[in-house]
């Protein structure tokens, strides 16, 4: 699934000049930036209240969508597939997802365990 | 379908009166000549006697015999209708017939249990007629030929429609015979119910091709047909309609028509002048990829697209229809279909029906739009049996798709000549080319397996048990067995990293896309693996089982080994994230998505009902540290012959 997240990244570099700009209009221009932290507890509630969780898996390990854990979108890439979200996933809009709310499911998918490294894989995923 | 019999229902007419075509039977039987041999002989002994030409082949009751003169009716005769179409579905090689017992086929059933010795083939019980035909589905993938069935009139048939349906998308071969009363004159209350005109018009729009004989010698006839146009690519269900009467009724003569000669079925390879220019376009090609889908039906047929594309080093996407290509071949690329078909310059697709599903992307949003993924240069050709027989009413068949060549023939029969085509034209000279080409995409393979290694473990240790832990578990504990995985509803696609490297490794879907497919044809499919000593598993969804979990029954009652490995996510996900997407377009948030999609309060205990059903359970398990112990135990259970059930409480997705 990693390669389907490069081919989702490949559109949000498309997209996130775009993304960039219309944040950058918005209300919500200040916390829309990389390196702005949200409540990652937070966020832990939200990601399961908004049933991300479903698609994404409880640890963001992916699943039906593409892996969540460690991240290495941008917020503002992020929060493009979010509202405005390529393939199957359900668009989040402002009215049903607010942006802090938003901020604060980024937080928490950014602090989630990623995948362990090859060397420390368990013996039964060994090839 | 069994019966619901009225009261009173049962046994002979009573004071009503014999129909005429009762009396014709009757006196056709030799009716009175049996008074005679009554009289002079008990009734037993009577109906041992070997019959002859002019013997009593009918036998009036006792009490009608002493007392009321002459008998008008027989309860006894010599031969059936039925015991011939044995013969005939003996002569076919059918093993089994699965069923639910009915009136409408009572004859033939009698007879494949009595006169048949219920061996070659051997009835097999089941719930539901959608079970029966499933399991003939699952079996015929894995064995290569069909099974037959038994559907009670037009209520069974209606039962077994889904499972046609399913199997014509498929294209699998499946025999439903179904029961049916032609004659109003002697239909009886429920028969008049369970009786139609033409039972085919039910599902003609699915299946290849429907009879219904009005003799035994066309029923005979009818019986071979039906088995060689189910077995012609594109292969696919057939239909006979048995009526009653010939199923019941005396043997014209007392002498059993010909058995018809089952012909060897050749299956048509593609036109010679087509497949140079196939293999032209092929060997000049700078980045070729082959599309395989429903292509491969023998080992025979994997190791011959094996050979087509190491002559031309090219990817390989296997859309998984059937196993077509090892899944850890260098050649493999189904990872990464999406950007191969971009940067293709030909594109071969073998027996894909839906070609424009592969080679578009679609995004289902307020504005549905379809945009290419391949070049507007690149050469597309597909080799097919579809083209051969399309229907026109169940949109099966997919979006048209422009290519440059479309040959209609059978892909299997079609890849040893377009293989030595490619070999007589490709240039000797560019082998390092190809084999640096070979090295990219190998290359490619590994590093995709390797991140697929490592993205499983996250959440390894959480709870539900994420579906690549589930996966990895039971890989672990069958890696060294013949494994066969005869029903996947793990929806991430964690068996990629099992290497499946035989044909019958894994078996595809259900091609309709019609729940209740997968528990009942993962059953036929172990059913056809039992024999070869394969261990059959399965992932299996909690969804797909609610709609036929009679199949439990079926598995432990017949002894098929397999183990079921509930995927069990408490809901119909793919079903959720719809609601969720018509919830968030209208603004009105996702909260109440779950209504209608959930299978929860009460969570359903799916190791209770297998244990109700006389099949080993474990479960259910929630901690993934709990699922080594239990998958050992019902392993264990596998390899002995009985089915088994481990519940596991696992991610949605």
């Amino acid at each position: 699934m990693s390669l389907r997240v490069r081919e989702l990244f490949g559109k949000v570099r498309v997209s996130v000049a775009l993304s960039v700009c219309v944040v950058a209009a918005s209300s919500i221009a200040s916390v829309a930036q990389d390196g702005v932290s949200g409540d990652a507890t937070r966020g832990r509630s939200l990601y399961l209240e908004t049933r991300c969780y479903y698609c994404h898996g409880r640890a963001g390990q992916g699943g039906q969508g593409p892996t969540l854990a460690q991240t290495v979108l941008p917020y503002a890439g992020f929060r493009q597939i979010v509202r405005v979200p390529y393939g199957a996933m359900p668009a989040y809009s402002s009215k049903v997802l607010a942006e802090e709310d938003l901020l604060n499911i980024y937080a928490y998918v950014k602090s989630l365990p990623g995948s362990r490294p090859g060397k420390d894989l368990p013996a039964i995923l060994a090839k | 379908m069994a019966d619901t019999a009225e009261p009173g229902a049962s046994g002979t007419m009573g004071h009503e009166q014999p129909t005429s075509s009762e009396r014709r039977r009757f006196l056709k039987g030799g009716g009175l000549a049996g008074v005679a041999a009554l009289t002079a002989a008990p009734l037993a002994q009577a109906a041992a006697a070997p019959a002859t030409a002019t013997s009593a082949k009918v036998l009036p009751r006792p009490d009608e015999a002493l007392e009321s003169g002459p008998p008008e009716d027989p309860v006894i005769q010599s031969s059936c209708g039925s015991d011939y179409m044995v013969d005939v579905i003996k002569s076919l090689g059918l093993e089994y017939i699965t069923t639910n017992p009915a009136s409408s086929f009572r004859g033939l059933h009698e007879a494949l249990v009595n006169y048949g010795g219920n061996s070659a083939p051997e009835l097999l019980t089941c719930t539901h007629e959608e079970i029966a035909v499933a399991m003939g589905h699952g079996y015929a993938k894995i064995e290569g030929k069909p099974l037959a069935m038994m559907v009670h009139g037009t209520v069974g048939l209606q039962h077994a429609t889904m499972a046609m349906y399913n199997a014509y998308c498929d294209r699998a071969p499946v025999i439903v015979l179904g029961g049916n009363t032609l004659s109003a004159e002697v239909r009886q209350r429920a028969e008049w119910v369970h009786s139609a005109q033409d039972p085919g018009a039910m599902v003609r729009d699915f299946v290849k091709w429907d009879d219904q004989p009005h003799s035994l010698r066309s029923l005979g006839e009818s019986m071979v047909r039906a088995y060689q146009i189910a077995m012609t690519p594109p292969m696919g269900p057939v239909l006979l309609s048995i009526d009653t009467e010939l199923q019941e009724n005396e043997l014209p003569g007392d002498e059993k028509p010909r058995v018809p000669k089952l012909a060897k079925l050749a299956t048509p390879q593609a036109e010679t002048g087509a497949l140079e220019q196939v293999a032209e376009w092929l060997a000049k090609a700078e980045n070729p990829v082959l599309i395989a889908d429903r292509l491969v039906r023998s080992q025979e047929g994997m190791d011959q697209l094996v050979a087509l594309a190491e002559v031309l080093q090219c990817a390989v996407i296997d859309r998984n229809g059937r196993t077509n290509f090892p899944s850890h071949h260098p050649l493999n690329q189904t990872f990464r279909s999406a950007a191969l078909i971009g940067s293709a310059d030909v594109i071969v697709a073998l027996e894909v029906n839906d070609l424009f599903a592969s080679l578009n992307s679609a995004v289902d949003r307020i504005h549905r739009r379809a945009s290419a993924r391949f070049r507007a240069q690149a050469k597309i050709v597909t080799i097919g049996a579809k083209d051969l027989f399309i229907k026109a009413n169940f949109q099966d068949f997919g979006r048209f798709q422009e290519v440059d060549l479309a040959i209609a023939a059978d892909g299997q029969t079609t890849l040893p000549a377009l293989t030595e085509a490619v070999r007589r034209k490709i240039d000797a000279s560019q082998r390092s080319v190809r084999e640096a080409r070979r090295e990219k995409l190998a290359q490619a393979q590994r590093e995709s397996l390797d991140q697929m290694r490592e993205r499983a473990t996250i959440g390894w240790d959480s709870s539900p048990i994420t579906t690549a832990r589930l996966a990895a578990e039971l890989w672990d504990q069958i890696r060294n067995d013949d494994w066969s995985l005869v029903g996947e509803g793990l929806m991430p696609g964690w068996r990629r990293l099992w290497p499946a490297d035989k044909v019958y490794r894994f078996n595809g879907g259900s091609g309709g896309w019609g729940l209740g497919y997968f528990a009942p044809a993962a059953l036929g499919a172990a059913l056809a693996n039992r024999k070869h000593g394969r261990l059959s598993v399965a992932f299996q969804g909690d969804g797909d089982l609610m709609f036929a979990p009679g199949t439990l029954w079926t598995a432990a009652h017949h002894r098929i080994p397999i183990l079921y490995l509930m995927y069990n996510n408490r809901a119909y996900h793919q079903e959720v994230m719809y609601v969720q997407s018509m919830a968030n377009r209208m603004s009105r948030g996702i909260d109440r998505a779950h209504i209608g999609t959930a299978l929860d309060a009460p969570n359903i205990d799916y190791a209770m009902m297998a244990r109700a059903f006389g099949v080993h359970a474990e479960g259910p398990i929630d901690n993934p540290r709990d699922l080594r112990g239990a998958l050992k135990r019902a392993l264990a259970v596998v390899r002995r012959g009985e089915p088994a059930l481990v519940d596991a409480i696992v991610e949605p997705r």
